[in-house]
């Protein structure tokens, strides 16, 4: 027993050692050319998210991810269908019918997400320009973009906003502080220049 | 023998200590421990289970594999549960275990795998865990993915009929983009199926080509198939159209298919069924047997984040003595962080040669809305269902017999906590609403630890698709209370 106790604390020191970073891959696009890690990786944060059509939690995600996409330029958001090959038309229709800007896969044979153990859809990763896994979250209810927000903020190396984790306030904060910066573009700005937006951070309060 | 696991163990760490050592080793798992409580009266109350798989990645080689302690899934049908739930069916093994290696465009696997040939006409190999069904086929593929595409496998799969036969399947797929707006594709796939004391073999060629213009998009598959036995020979075929084009806010689309003997005894593809639920033509048959049929479908997207869509298919036999018609009316809207879907679901199947009618109608709704400390997602449908059943006072007589199926639930997230609770039913008439079965069920959910969830689940489900605490998956028919701990690393 003492042996089997010895070897499990081995693995999970070992485990401890190992890098968490998203593994490469090579997958066909909407078009059916290959996009790999390389492709998305570089300009910033990166959400990979497995979606698949019949998902009503995956399709009440992405308009939080065009809302991100909008505040934060750097961000590159990732769809990874997980739909059969014979229901890919749907899911691509689907993408169109809304006009989303993302960049969308699709892994029917589970390549990748079997690297990254997903098996049920939404499974949403946020990554560092570099690839290293910052965040992982499986599922999706309103409200889950707020952590997203804020782990984004927190790969940007931006000021948190308080009770930008999901607790509820981040919106009424944003909300402010695009009043405060004028237009709502406060993120977009400040990205461009990260010293200004730490210099005109004004914490949120629940009384904003 | 309980050395096994230990030299395991050992190897694993031989592995994975070097490993470390590199920059970027990737080890990754699960673990799903559980213990369930039913309440239904059987051999197995009360059990544990746990199952364990980890896959390992560097520098373009993968190396993973799955321990099972623990019963079988539960099957999604309640007649099987008792069956399956036998204490002489605990599994306790190493099992699906594999090895790849990628090399820039090129990659070689062993072991279990799942593949696609083209839409899955052809050829599929697959696993749906929530539909506790697995075709994954176990052998050798080479892959080639760049200026073209190519692979070819050779593999074993458990016959049907007698699980410690393994039958044969092998074949290439081979797509080529002819310009930037096409692509071409040819398979060929060839089966070896143990059928009695003598080997059936079926040999599938196939092709298709794609179109892609900016606003249309346009397929085509077709395949031809040829099933030997003692017995002589079948021709089998198989075609599938679809299309779709975009003008401006208007998507519209269509779909046509054809099978005639082509269904394929071991499963090892996945036909596109042309209509909006995935509805085979008759639960007494499987698709690819003899169906035709057609679908049509837009999509338009209004104003203010307003979104229509509007989908009918039918099908039908060679005889027209089988036919079905399913139709999807969906209306969405958008309105900030607030999403509202409201829609009326319809399928009906007739089959004249046996009598059989059933018509499925749902309207349903889904709204899903933060407040200021929860996210809130409430849903339901009242599902009608009418059918024609043998009467049970006359023998040869048949009636039309309808019952309904409400269901209502909300969901609850407040901060890391998720709460989902649902309320089903199966009236059989409004007057017996106070005397009829419910079936009450809470899912607790809460992350104890980074990539570490609690579930709990108490009360009773009638099975099928759920979605709650925005995951969605098939489950089977339960009753009592089950305790999980899922972790990923």
């Amino acid at each position: 027993m003492k042996k089997y106790l010895l070897l499990i604390s081995l693995i999970v020191v070992a485990i401890g050692l190992l890098a968490n970073e998203m593994p490469q891959f090579r997958l066909p696009n909407e078009a059916g050319k290959n996009v790999n890690l390389e492709d998305i990786l570089g300009k910033g944060p990166v959400i990979v998210d497995f979606w698949a059509d019949y998902c009503q939690p995956c399709k009440q995600a992405m308009p939080a991810f065009t809302e991100l996409q909008k505040k934060y330029e750097t961000l590159t958001v990732v769809l990874v269908s997980l739909d059969a090959p014979k229901s890919q038309a749907r899911a691509k229709s689907y993408i169109k019918s809304k006009a989303y800007d993302f960049i969308t896969l699709y892994d029917p044979d589970k390549t990748l997400a079997k690297k990254l153990n997903v098996s049920e859809p939404p499974h949403t990763f946020i990554l560092s320009p570099e690839g290293k896994i910052v965040f992982e979250h499986k599922g999706y209810t309103a409200g889950t973009e707020k952590e997203y927000e804020a782990q984004i903020r927190s790969v940007l190396g931006l000021k948190d906003h308080e009770d930008c984790d999901g607790s509820g306030n981040c919106g009424d904060c944003d909300g402010d502080h695009d009043h405060d910066h004028g237009e709502g573009q406060v993120h977009k700005d400040t990205l461009k220049s990260e010293s200004q937006e730490k210099e005109n951070h004004k914490p949120c309060t629940n009384n904003h | 023998m309980y050395k096994q696991p230990l030299i395991l163990l050992i190897l694993l760490l031989a592995l994975i200590i070097p490993l470390a050592a590199q920059n970027t080793p990737q080890l990754n798992g699960t673990n799903e421990a559980g213990f369930t409580y039913r309440t239904v009266p059987d051999s197995l109350r009360t059990y544990f289970y746990n199952t364990f798989d980890f896959g390992l990645d560097y520098k373009g080689f993968s190396f993973g594999m799955k321990f099972n302690a623990g019963l079988p899934d539960y099957p999604l049908e309640q007649s099987e549960l008792q069956e399956e739930l036998d204490p002489g069916s605990i599994e306790l093994a190493w099992e699906e275990i594999y090895a790849s290696y990628t090399n820039g465009a090129y990659s070689i696997h062993s072991g279990i795998m799942e593949e696609s040939f083209g839409s899955g006409i052809v050829f599929r190999s697959y696993e749906n865990p929530e539909l506790d069904l697995d075709y994954r086929v176990t052998g050798f593929r080479f892959a080639y993915d760049d200026l073209f595409r190519f692979k070819t496998l050779y593999s074993g799969y458990p016959n049907p009929d007698a699980t410690d036969v393994l039958d044969l399947a092998y074949g290439a797929d081979l797509e080529v983009p002819a310009f930037n707006f096409l692509t071409l594709g040819g398979s060929y796939v060839g089966m070896q199926t143990l059928l009695g004391n003598s080997y059936r073999q079926d040999d599938v060629l196939g092709a298709r080509a794609r179109l892609m213009l900016g606003f249309m998009d346009l397929s085509a598959e077709t395949a031809v198939r040829d099933d030997k036995n003692k017995a002589g020979s079948i021709d089998g075929k198989a075609l599938y159209l679809s299309g779709s084009w975009a003008l401006g806010p208007v998507q519209f689309g269509g779909a046509y298919k054809l099978y005639d003997n082509f269904e394929y005894r071991n499963r090892l593809q996945d036909l596109p069924l042309a209509n909006h639920h995935n509805e085979t033509l008759a639960d007494s048959q499987g698709s690819g047997r003899d169906e035709r049929g057609f679908q049509a479908w837009t999509n338009v997207s209004l104003f203010d984040g307003m979104n229509l869509e509007l989908d009918y298919a039918e099908a039908w036999d060679k005889a027209r003595e089988k036919r079905m018609n399913d139709a999807y009316a969906g209306f969405e809207w958008q309105l900030g962080n607030t999403n509202t879907i409201i829609s009326y679901n319809h399928i009906e199947k007739i089959e004249d040669d046996t009598n059989h009618w059933q018509k499925e109608t749902y309207p349903a709704f889904t709204v899903s809305f933060p407040t200021r400390k929860a996210g809130v997602v409430l849903s339901g449908e009242f599902k009608t269902v009418e059918k024609t059943v043998l009467s049970t006072h006359e023998p040869h007589d048949y009636v039309d017999i309808s019952h309904y199926e409400p269901r209502l639930q909300a969901d609850l997230s407040i901060k890391k906590l998720s709460l989902s609770l649902a309320l089903q039913s199966h009236w059989e008439d409004f007057s017996s609403i106070t005397s009829s079965h419910y079936w009450p069920g809470l899912e607790v959910k809460y992350p104890i630890l980074d990539g570490t969830d609690l579930l709990l689940f108490a009360g009773r489900e009638a099975g099928g698709k759920v979605c709650r605490n925005g995951v969605c998956r098939y489950v089977a028919p339960f009753s009592g209370l089950r305790l999980e701990l899922h972790t990923r690393f």
